[in-house]
């Protein structure tokens, strides 16, 4: 009868399913009892870890500062060190890059990235001569991270000026005249654009010299796609149309940030990009 | 005399007490050794066997592991100091002192539980890296890196919203850091790009939502207190639940 | 356009602390990687 047919076959293809996915399980052999080996190390690391707690608890307790008063600010105000990366970048980047929306890239770049890296290789083994570029990227961003961190520790003090370590820190380092230009006065300057608006929507009156701003920017992002997509075209049919731009914006977010960072050092560039509702 | 232990410890194990209890005998047995992974709730997280590469402490540090040992931690340190912590801003501080001071045991506990702060935020960045480098995050186990990115997001908002807590100048600056930079968003900040456009005034934006006010005060501290010991450790143990329960499912990724 | 460059030498001093920092911690982590790697490898042809 049919039936009886088809359901014999669901079982035998049921059946031969089950048998393979078992053969691909290992058998006991390469297989250890959970108690008591990874019991034991699971327990000697935590004692170990609580005796070195119990430790650094006892050498250095947990401070405690003045009440808190609205009155007194103290100089500097820092935040906890996990976020002192974020303060440290409002040195450069107006408060709503630098805590909401570079934070956010951060988070959200960490979500996607087991969705844009779906090749298999160097699953489970740490490998790095496999995945060149994605190892690159990732510890360029903790090395970044981390930077940032110590920065603000360690080479941040009275008025969240710069003190090296040797540097004496209760004495106040006067503003050095530093005047800071945007990169469009600069261009206007340099290439002697005129000063009048050449567009007026509203509030917003952009110079020629602000246009080009915007041309740079987006050239930025632009060239910094397209680049590998013409020379690298290997790399980019690994990843297919989404994944890739997905990635390649997040990795030139990434490497903007140090780009600017140094504009800002060296050649005393305050912002990027200036409109009347956000500044770059 | 140690076949007296023997007579009393064979005595005891036979009582119904101790059956109830302890439904099979010791782990000493390969059979017992796989029972108690069913009968014991804390135990039943682990499989029976384990690949033998997986064992490796070179391969994963155990840093998931003291992770979520540092919570554990964490969360008995901080349950003694809710006795002894009103968070009510006349006298959030003068507990603390009295932590330092007259309760017993108190410094030892309020360090233990800012060391074991710093040293979960700092395991749960070295076992991301770590799971990285691996790439133990690639498909099946995707969904269970963005959980653990969660978990990331959870430890550091408990990690400032307990700063607050004890009320003193390095507390209340450092919370008034941050909300300025929520005050900051773009739409949803009264002072950021395209929010006063919106609508967004001091008195109704996100940075509002945060602090229940306009500045970091009573309603703040009231907040964060229950962020702190309630809401955050909540939602971090349902997100560790389904983190655990993925690394059954998909297995142990790790060398062979 | 160069004397702006130099003309903060106290400045060029924290340029070159950041690049030089960020290069050293990056090329740490991967370097972590890939001798863990290489432990790794050695381990398995030894078997």
């Amino acid at each position: 009868m049919e039936s009886v047919e088809t359901s014999v076959k669901t079982k035998d293809a049921l059946a031969s399913r089950i048998k393979k996915a078992a053969t691909q399980n290992l058998g006991p052999e390469d297989t250890v009892l959970v108690w008591p080996n990874l019991v034991y190390i699971e327990l000697v690391s935590m004692v170990f870890s609580l005796a070195i707690l119990l430790f650094l608890a006892i050498v250095s307790p947990a401070p405690l500062e003045e009440m808190a008063s609205a009155d007194t600010t103290p100089n500097p105000t820092k935040a906890p060190w996990y976020f002192l990366g974020l303060q440290e970048l409002l040195v450069f980047f107006d408060p709503w890059l630098a805590g909401v929306v570079l934070p956010s890239l951060i988070i959200v770049g960490l979500v996607v990235i087991p969705y844009i890296d779906t090749s298999p290789t160097g699953k489970g083994t740490y490998n790095f001569s496999d995945r060149k570029f994605a190892v690159f990227s990732f510890s360029f961003g903790l090395a970044l991270w981390y930077l940032l961190i110590v920065i603000g520790v360690w080479f941040r003090g009275l008025d969240w000026s710069w003190y090296w370590p040797w540097d004496n820190p209760y004495l106040h380092r006067s503003a050095t005249a530093v005047t800071l230009v945007d990169l469009e006065v600069l261009l206007q300057s340099a290439l002697h654009l005129p000063e009048t608006p050449l567009l007026t929507m509203g509030r917003y009156e952009p110079t020629a010299a602000n246009l080009l701003t915007w041309g740079i920017f987006l050239a930025y992002y632009v060239v910094g796609l397209t680049i590998p997509f013409l020379f690298l075209r290997h790399f980019y049919r690994r990843f297919g149309f989404i994944r890739y731009n997905i990635m390649m914006f997040l990795f030139l977010s990434m490497m903007g940030v140090p780009l600017k960072i140094f504009l800002r050092l060296m050649a005393n560039i305050k912002y990027i990009l200036v409109t009347p509702w956000f500044k770059i | 005399m140690k076949k007296t232990f023997d007579l009393i410890y064979g005595f005891i194990t036979q009582t119904q007490l101790y059956k109830s209890v302890f439904r099979h005998g010791y782990p000493s047995t390969d059979a017992n050794r796989a029972l108690i992974m069913f009968s014991n709730v804390i135990l039943h997280l682990h499989p029976v066997r384990i690949r033998r590469g997986a064992l490796k402490i070179k391969f994963t540090w155990c840093l998931g592991g003291l992770t979520f040992f540092f919570f554990i931690l964490l969360a008995v340190t901080g349950v003694f100091l809710m006795f002894y912590y009103v968070p009510d801003t006349r006298r959030a501080y003068q507990n603390i002192k009295d932590l330092g001071t007259v309760i017993y045991f108190g410094t030892l506990f309020r360090s233990l539980h800012r060391w074991a702060a710093h040293a979960m935020v700092l395991s749960v960045w070295l076992h991301m890296t770590r799971v990285f480098m691996t790439g133990s995050y690639k498909p099946p186990r995707e969904f269970n890196w963005v959980v653990g990115v969660i978990l990331l997001v959870c430890t550091l908002l408990l990690s400032w919203t307990g700063y607050l807590l004890p009320w003193d100048q390095l507390a209340l600056w450092a919370v008034t850091v941050g909300s300025k930079m929520a005050e900051a968003s773009p739409l949803l900040g009264n002072a950021g790009p395209f929010g006063a456009e919106i609508g967004m005034t001091v008195e109704n934006d996100v940075a509002f939502a945060l602090l229940g006010g306009t500045m970091v005060g009573q309603s703040t501290l009231l907040r964060f207190y229950v962020l702190h010991c309630l809401a955050l450790p909540l939602v971090a143990t349902l997100f560790m639940a389904v983190h655990f329960w993925r690394i059954r499912k998909d297995g142990f990724s790790g060398p062979l | 356009m160069w004397e702006r460059l130099w003309q903060y030498p106290y400045r060029l001093g924290i340029g070159i602390f950041v690049a030089v920092v960020t290069a050293l911690l990056t090329l740490f982590f991967i370097g972590v990687t890939a001798w863990l790697e290489q432990t790794f490898k050695k381990e398995r042809e030894g078997k």
